[in-house]
């Protein structure tokens, strides 16, 4: 088989950085030919108040970024694995500079120092994490801010207006709920070229979904309802891979929950004058109201933590005896808030494509420098990335599931699942896309990939198929033919 | 018991409107006395609004930040349907009934209006209280498939029976954000707006413009912050908000309520968790404020109709009065009267000054109102085109749809409010013509006779006051038109765009050559132009329904300000042709006669007279908001 698609890209951009060398745009490429193997960035982006800090932090599983009751974030932030804890400035014009940082009960306070916010381009924090070896994560600021300079950075960011190319190589979209400005951001930060619109490498997060129903406690299944439903929409499935209903509050103390507090928690559970009940009817009351079970202040810590709903549920899981220690409610916690479900999808979509996410930043790089700059070699630098784009196969699948998700290619009914199935939707293991489950022996996925590349050659061969759908067929009919292909292990 | 804290209020209310209504009594027993029936029909009008009001209260915001939720909780009663998903897609208004009822009203857009303006009543079609959500939601009613104009929801409810109608509106915002221009739209033919925002974030910035636009075209704003009883911080965004307010220079206040409290303090019966609840609060304003303010308006306008009845009757006393008194005078006062009979005539005829300003008027604003609405859509025009050469409409055109009908939607509203303020104008200085005539009609009566221009003053005021009532009137005729277009407009008018896929996929798919990009090209030409044939479609529909519209309405205001004014104009006939044929009565009679007639004539005087100044102090009392 021929070099893979990273190295082909590899090649590219240092055929690229030669025909460019000398300028400006030549740095910009060998930047991107050094992030080639560095882990994938992730930025994390929505309108203000959705949640994204605090998804953050529970994706990292620490309490990291600040979060707040009014608008928090206003600078680009990117948190990546590093050897010791260091923050970096980054402003838009000079030299960059390492800056000092204190913890404000977790969260990291930067002193800007003499810089002011709108001169700053990003803030980069080092952080030793286990979490943060898979994925760079790139805190952005809110969209739709009260400051529209303050949301232009993150468009700025994601979506720029000149020819440059986003730092990110992925999205997690982060919405309370569908709302237009979110579609009109979405679709801003869709690429054109290389694999025409993609919603391979975006994720929607429903995100603060256990205020979806108000406080009551079945917030997160009616979350679960409402991300389904999103789920068909054609506009989200035109922009996004998916969507995962997340309470991010509660995963993120699911993540860091500490002793005391299950201790605080299994005290209201136990009290009876009052009940924990008539505590609970508010905000106010379980933050206000007389107890001699906890003062004031520890309710008003745990509600800062968990928020009315965690409350209501932490207590719910120590009476009915699923939680008997703090580790059973922190799991119960971290479980209900659908976290796992997202780092599942995470790895499946993002981390387990990784080669592929970065290759095709490498590539838009390359082009845009190319329509940029055109120049001797410019020609033979663009017809070697059409080709590169137009045969590798992993873009044809990409193009192909934008082409099903847009509706321009109509299957037969019943097909669709499968065809989707194939092209990696629920994970690009072999096993995975042919519907087995991840244990299957070898045999089996053989025997699967045979029955699945006979099924795709009838359709291909259909009389009755339009041209479309044959060629789709025959897109599928190779990816069967890679799995059979590919050396097992 | 929870519902009753209201009560107290209520009394207040009635206690200006029950004098008011006893003044009308008095007038109508007096007009019947002296015969002058024709002056029964304004009394018949102003009782008629004083009995049977009606406030429209429009609640709006973004979507899912709890309106319907807060009108049931207001009217403790599940009117509005609430998901946690779907939102409401069509404008529910609810009033006082004594039964449960229900019905939908659906688009006649394109039906004409009749010559004076009218447009004819939208269908309407009874329906089961319980179904009211198969109409008004997203999930049942989607893209409002079935034409539906709006839904009216009737039930017993202490707080309606004053007359308070309560509108559920479209959450701006949604998936189909056309929602927005009904809003926008419907601002103006609100009493008050109630703005509702969740306490889980400060406003943001489309709440913030909103919040502008809507204080501009409605004085009686209220903002509600909902939720608070789930929101630790719901202080903290109380305060944020009142900053940003305050930055934006919008003068309102913000409550914090919580509908969730609100309903099991009902069930409970629980009066502490009902004030935490913050409605009694909210009800309070809206009773004081709104209602009180509103009622206030609506006394005011009746008291300015009885006096100028009992100003009728006054004058023909007056007069006679004066020819009684002194006998040598009686041949020049009957010439008088002769002369202000040919005045009063001249007053109902084409020829009169108020008629040519009404006349002139009417035909300028309607050129004004269609430069603004073409220079406008000429606007739209422009940028439409611009956004489209800059982008593929293949890409952007679900994005670009809604954006559209947005921003016609507030151009729409823009020019409403335009031809509303011109029209005001114009009432005001046909009001003065009117008077200007007017005061020579009655200055003929009166000259030589100082005592009566004490009297002068109360001229003015009637000036003054006439002018409100006259502005009254003008509000009924402006208010109605424009729903029509914007419900049309906004609720998606445009001809789909047939796109169709982007490319022959085969080709997408399979080749990628350079000659691709040629192809795409020229396709990207072929989808700009159909994108701007059919967003000029579209725009140059609108144009055309709001010609339309904007013209009925010209017309309608005509013809209530031609009504009025020439009713005004017979009266006053009526009572110089009465004084004259009381005065040659008299002039026939004996010295006794004389005598008595006086007698009687300057105890009616008297009493109209008192009549008068009870009614200025009813007046001057509704003006006055209580401390």
């Amino acid at each position: 088989m021929s070099e893979s698609l990273l190295e082909q890209t590899r090649t590219l951009l240092r055929t690229a950085i030669d025909s460019n060398a000398g300028t400006p745009e030549a740095a910009g490429l060998e930047a991107v030919l050094d992030r080639l193997d560095d882990p994938l960035r992730v930025a994390v982006a929505g309108k203000v108040k959705a949640g994204k800090s605090t998804l953050l932090n529970a994706l990292v599983g620490e309490e990291l970024a600040p979060t707040d009751a009014g608008e928090c974030t206003k600078i680009v932030t990117w948190y990546r694995d590093g050897v010791t804890y260091k923050v970096m400035l980054h402003p838009k014009v000079g030299d960059s500079r390492q800056v000092q940082f204190t913890r404000d009960a977790g969260a990291i306070d930067v002193a800007l120092g003499s810089t002011p916010a709108e001169e700053v381009d990003r803030l980069e924090v080092d952080w030793p994490s286990a979490a943060l070896k898979k994925m760079t994560l790139i805190d952005t600021p809110g969209i739709g801010s009260l400051s529209a300079e303050v949301s232009a950075r993150t468009t700025a960011f994601l979506a720029p207006d000149d020819d440059r190319v986003t730092p990110a190589d992925a999205v997690l979209y982060l919405m309370k709920h569908l709302h237009t400005t979110d579609l009109d951001f979405l679709a801003g930060f869709h690429d054109e070229e290389v694999s025409q619109a993609t919603p391979v490498n975006a994720i929607a997060v429903l995100s603060r979904a256990d205020e979806v129903a108000a406080g009551r406690l079945d917030a997160m299944e009616s979350a679960i309802k409402i991300a389904a439903r999103y789920r068909t929409e054609p506009k989200v499935r035109k922009l996004v891979q998916t969507v995962v209903p997340v309470a991010g509050l509660l995963a993120v103390t699911g993540e860091t929950l500490r002793e005391a507090e299950y201790a605080a928690l299994a005290k209201l559970a136990a009290a009876t004058e009052p009940p924990v009940e008539k505590l609970l009817v508010s905000a106010d009351r379980f933050a206000n109201a007389d107890s001699p079970a906890l003062t004031t202040m520890e309710r008003g810590a745990l509600l800062d933590r968990l928020g009315l709903f965690g409350v209501r549920l932490a207590v719910g899981f120590i009476r009915d005896g699923s939680a008997p220690n703090a580790g059973a409610l922190a799991a119960a916690l971290v479980t209900r808030s659908g976290l796992d479900d997202l780092r599942r999808v995470l790895l499946s979509q993002f981390a387990d494509r990784r080669d592929l996410l970065k290759a095709r930043s490498g590539l838009l790089a390359v082009e845009a420098v190319a329509r940029a700059r055109p120049g001797p070699g410019t020609e033979a630098l663009l017809s070697e990335l059409e080709r590169i784009t137009a045969g590798a196969h992993e873009f044809r699948e990409m193009r192909l599931l934008n082409a099903l998700r847009s509706g321009a290619v109509t299957p037969k009914a019943g097909d669709l699942e499968d065809m989707e199935r194939l092209l990696g939707t629920s994970g690009p293991a072999p096993a995975t896309r042919l519907g087995l489950p991840a244990e299957a022996s070898e045999n089996d996925v053989r025997a699967a990939a045979q029955a699945a590349l006979a099924k795709w050659q009838r359709r291909a061969e259909s009389p009755m198929a339009s041209p479309e759908t044959s060629d789709a067929a025959r897109i599928l009919m190779r990816t069967c033919e890679g799995i059979l292909a590919a050396p097992v292990g | 018991m929870v519902a009753t804290i209201e009560e107290g209020q209520k009394q207040e209310r009635s206690r200006a409107v029950g004098e008011a209504l006893g003044a009308i009594v008095q007038a109508k027993a007096a007009v019947k006395a002296y015969e002058r029936e024709d002056l029964t029909g304004r009394l018949e009008a102003a009782r008629e609004k004083l009995e049977d009001p009606a406030f429209h209260v429009l609640v709006v915001g973004e979507f899912k930040q709890g309106k319907s939720s807060l009108i049931n909780a207001l009217l403790n009663a599940p009117v509005c349907p609430v998901d946690d998903d779907i939102a409401t897609s069509a404008p529910t208004a609810v009033s006082w009934s004594e039964q449960p009822t229900a019905a939908v009203l659906y688009r006649a857009a394109d039906e004409p209006a009749d010559a004076d303006g009218e447009r004819p009543e939208p269908e309407r079609e009874k329906i089961d209280f319980d179904r009211v959500h198969e109409y008004v939601t997203e999930g049942a009613n989607p893209e409002n498939e079935r034409r539906v104009h709006s839904v009216e929801v009737g039930i017993p409810r202490q707080l309606l029976a004053d007359g308070l109608v309560l509108v559920d509106t479209p959450g701006v915002g949604g998936l189909g954000s056309a929602h927005s221009s009904i809003t926008i739209g419907a601002l103006p033919m609100a009493d008050a707006v109630i703005f509702v925002s969740d306490a889980s974030q400060e406003f943001s910035g489309p709440e913030l413009d909103f919040l502008k636009t809507a204080r501009s075209m409605c004085p009686n704003l209220l903002c509600v912050l909902t939720k608070t009883d789930f929101y630790p911080e719901w202080r903290k965004i109380k305060e944020l908000d009142e900053g940003h307010l305050k930055d934006a220079r919008v003068k309102t206040v913000i409550l914090p309520i919580s509908s969730t409290l609100r309903a099991q303090a009902v069930e409970a019966d629980d009066q502490e968790l009902n004030d935490e609840s913050g409605f009694p609060a909210m009800v309070g304003y809206l009773q004081r404020e709104v209602i009180a303010n509103a009622d206030a308006l609506t006394v005011k306008a009746a008291c300015n109709d009885i006096i100028g009845v009992v100003d009728q009757l006054a004058a023909q006393f007056t007069a006679e009065l004066k020819s009684l008194q002194d006998p040598e005078q009686a041949a020049e006062v009957m010439r008088q009267l002769e002369s202000a009979k040919e005045q009063a005539d001249r007053l109902r005829g084409q020829a009169a000054k108020w008629q040519q300003t009404l006349g002139d008027g009417v035909a300028d604003l309607q050129g004004d109102v269609d430069h603004d609405l073409r220079t406008r859509i000429r606007r739209i025009m422009q940028e439409s085109d611009e956004v489209i050469e800059a982008t593929d409409p293949a890409d952007t055109w679900e994005e670009f749809e809604p954006w559209l009908y947005r921003r016609v939607g507030e151009d729409i509203a823009n020019n409403y409010q335009y031809l509303q303020l011109r029209a005001q104008e114009l009432s005001r200085r046909v009001a003065e013509h009117f008077a200007a005539d007017e005061e020579q009609v009655a200055l003929e009566f009166t000259v030589g006779d100082p005592i009566q221009l004490v009297d002068q003053v109360g001229v003015e005021a009637q000036i003054e006051v006439e002018v409100m009532g006259a502005g009254q009137k003008l509000w009924t005729g402006v208010r109605g038109g424009y729903m029509g277009v914007i419900m049309f407009s906004m609720l998606g008018g445009m001809i789909g765009l047939a796109l169709g896929p982007l490319l022959p996929v085969a080709a997408g798919l399979v080749l990628g050559r350079k000659s691709l990009r040629d192809e795409k090209e020229r396709q990207l030409a072929m989808r700009r132009n159909q994108a701007k044939n059919a967003m000029r479609k579209y725009v140059d529909e609108v144009q055309f329904q709001l010609a339309k519209d904007s013209r009925d309405t010209l017309r309608r205001v005509n013809r209530q300000l031609r009504d009025h004014y020439m009713a005004r104009a017979e009266e006053l006939m009526r009572s110089v042709t009465e004084t004259l044929n009381a005065a040659q009565q008299n002039a026939k009679g004996d010295a006794a006669t004389r005598q008595k007639r006086l007698k009687d004539v300057s105890a009616e005087l008297d009493r109209v007279k008192k009549l008068r100044q009870n009614v200025r102090k009813v007046a001057t009392e509704a003006a006055a908001p209580a401390p």
